[in-house]
């Protein structure tokens, strides 16, 4: 049986929640999972100071659900590899950062960083998402190299900086920089696009389909207006995720931009005819 | 009412074989499109005799039921082995399906440890500018050409199919023997998972294993050839001027044995004198289908 742990609120330090991990907790007593060392700030606390712990009847031993405002809760859910994580609640940064299996389902929203350097699993939050969504950690050379992040409200800049593989889709907008030095993958977005989108991407696919103007970089080419058959493959599977797809992104024709021209080119953004430039 | 003279069930068994096989489901903008890229692909396909692979069109495939939400047709392609069945598969699609306006190309088996890879090896002909997209553990490439893109599955799954069910058909003049096959074909059709190889589903030249030239694999049929009575052992009544086979291919022994059952019973209700299948005296093929006890099957 899984673990249901609900915040107590009784702290803003930040809290360290890489411990909160199905694959960590299920072979543990409820009353070991109540007194695993974690990290408020400075000081060393116990799993059971933080959150109320209880086990979950029912619940497969590889879910975690968790209850509260959990946003200075911060990598919840780190290199996870199999489970589930349930919350319902905002989260802090780093949400399922390394990832490489399982599932994570946000009920809110979540902080900067979520899902960086992701290399499998899939995250999907409700509410909206902060800047670095999918992206590589400062410092670092990839971003997501695998998995799925559907986020269905909005998100800030540098959504899939330097992504290498995987599937992002956003329901709302997206900040400045969407797909920063992106090498491959794809990036769907369904709102409003912010600014410089695609800056030094080398491969992949940006999709910016809302109905708003997008400012294309003087550096991607107008190759002229297509119907692109996989977009349906992805509208396929993104309904079969409860993400909603308007039937027109798999039918209709979208104008392809190549770019960056200043990189190797080979990226394209996709955009609704007669919106971008 | 017209009255339909009894048909003759010889109570013999139609001999069948393993082929490997693979579902190819192609797409395209318009169905005319996807159909007629779906014929080009299943071309020069009737008999592994002298062809790389036996392939037809197995059923349509409305807007909505396809991976891509587009009209779309199913192919199944037969050969030997996996190696033969993904050079003819690649060669197939590279050759009339990429080729085709508007097409798309995706397999419609499971995927298992025994796939073969059919756009892994077209994605070349990209030249370098052909673009990967994986989702949910599929590989699909969009290979740039003149009208936009070919998109086209990585790998294709296969399954231990059975070729060489069949159903001999003897009347007594050609145009109505024809067109009491055709009616047979039609029915056969409608049933899943089978495809009718030869030219609109029917063969005119049945062959048998072997010749007088040593380097001929097969020859004509004489058993069932009207014309050289009075030359051969065993020929057809005097009665029979015409005979027609339909040979059919499935993706299990379950669906040839149910597309035979159809056939036959529909071949009952046509104006022919007697209704046979082909077999070579149990020596070349394990799956023995016999007549009597298809017919006897509940429809």
């Amino acid at each position: 049986m899984g673990f249901r742990l609900v915040w107590r609120g009784i702290t803003t330090l930040t809290v360290e929640g890489d411990q909160l991990a199905p694959e960590r907790l299920a072979a543990l007593s409820l009353a070991e999972v109540s007194r695993l060392p974690i990290l408020a700030g400075n000081f060393s606390a116990e799993l059971g100071d933080l959150f109320s712990v209880a086990e979950s009847p029912g619940q497969p031993s590889d879910m975690l659900t968790l209850e509260g405002d959990l946003r200075s809760v911060q990598s919840i859910g780190r290199e996870m590899s199999r489970g589930t994580i349930v919350v319902r609640g905002d989260v802090g940064p780093y949400l399922g950062v390394g990832m490489s299996g399982g599932s994570i389902s946000v009920h809110g929203s979540a902080l900067s960083w979520a899902g960086a350097e992701n290399q499998g699993g899939r995250i999907e939050i409700s509410g909206d998402a902060g800047p670095f969504l999918g992206a590589s950690l400062s410092g670092s050379r990839l971003g997501m190299r695998e998995g799925v992040i559907v986020v269905h409200g909005s998100t800030g800049h540098d959504v899939g900086r330097r992504m290498r593989r995987g599937l992002i889709a956003i329901g709302g907008g997206v900040g400045d920089y969407c797909g920063n030095g992106m090498i491959a993958g794809s990036i769907l977005v369904f709102g409003e696009a912010g600014r410089y989108a695609g800056l030094g991407m080398k491969r992949g696919t940006i999709g910016l389909f809302g109905s708003g103007h997008v400012t294309v970089l003087p550096t991607f080419i107008a190759t002229g207006r297509y119907r692109f058959p996989f977009l349906a493959l992805y509208a396929r599977k993104l309904k079969e995720w409860g993400f909603p797809v308007a039937r027109e992104v798999s039918s209709l024709e979208w104008e392809r931009y190549n770019g960056d021209l200043a990189e190797r080119g080979q990226g394209e953004l996709l955009v609704a005819p007669g919106s971008g430039r | 009412m017209e009255l339909v003279p009894m048909v003759e069930v010889i109570d013999t068994f139609a001999e069948a074989f393993p082929m490997t096989a693979a579902r190819a489901i192609i797409t395209a903008d318009t169905a005319e499109w996807a159909k007629i890229a779906a014929r080009t692909m299943s071309g020069y396909a009737t008999s592994v005799i002298a062809c790389d692979a036996e392939a037809g069109i197995e059923r349509i495939y409305p807007p909505g039921e396809t991976p891509d939400g587009r009209p779309g047709v199913s192919v199944l392609v037969f050969a030997f082995s996996r190696d033969a069945l993904e050079k003819a598969l690649a060669n197939r699609v590279g050759q009339c399906v990429m080729t085709c306006p508007t097409t798309a190309c995706y397999n419609g088996l499971s995927l298992g440890e025994k796939s073969i890879s059919v756009g892994g090896r077209l994605r070349y002909f990209g030249d370098g500018w052909q673009i990967s997209k994986r989702l949910e553990g599929k590989r699909y490439w969009r290979i740039p050409v003149m009208d936009g893109e070919f998109t086209c599955e990585e790998r294709f799954g296969t399954v231990k199919g059975v070729a060489g069910g069949n159903l001999i058909l003897l009347g007594s003049e050609p145009a109505s023997t024809l067109t009491a096959t055709e009616a047979v074909v039609n029915a056969m059709r409608s049933c899943p998972e089978i495809i009718m190889p030869f030219p609109g589903g029917i063969a005119r030249s049945g062959s048998k294993v072997g010749s007088k030239y040593k380097k001929l694999r097969a020859s004509t049929n004489t058993l069932f050839t009207p014309t050289l009575r009075g030359l051969v052992d065993d020929p057809p009544p005097e009665s029979v001027r015409c005979i027609y086979e339909i040979v059919v291919d499935g993706l299990t022994l379950a669906a040839v044995e149910n597309a035979m059952a159809v056939g036959a019973r529909a071949a009952c209700a046509q104006p022919i004198i007697r209704l046979t299948a082909g077999n070579y005296g149990g020596n070349l093929g394990p799956f023995h289908i016999r007549l009597h006890e298809v017919l006897a099957k509940t429809p």
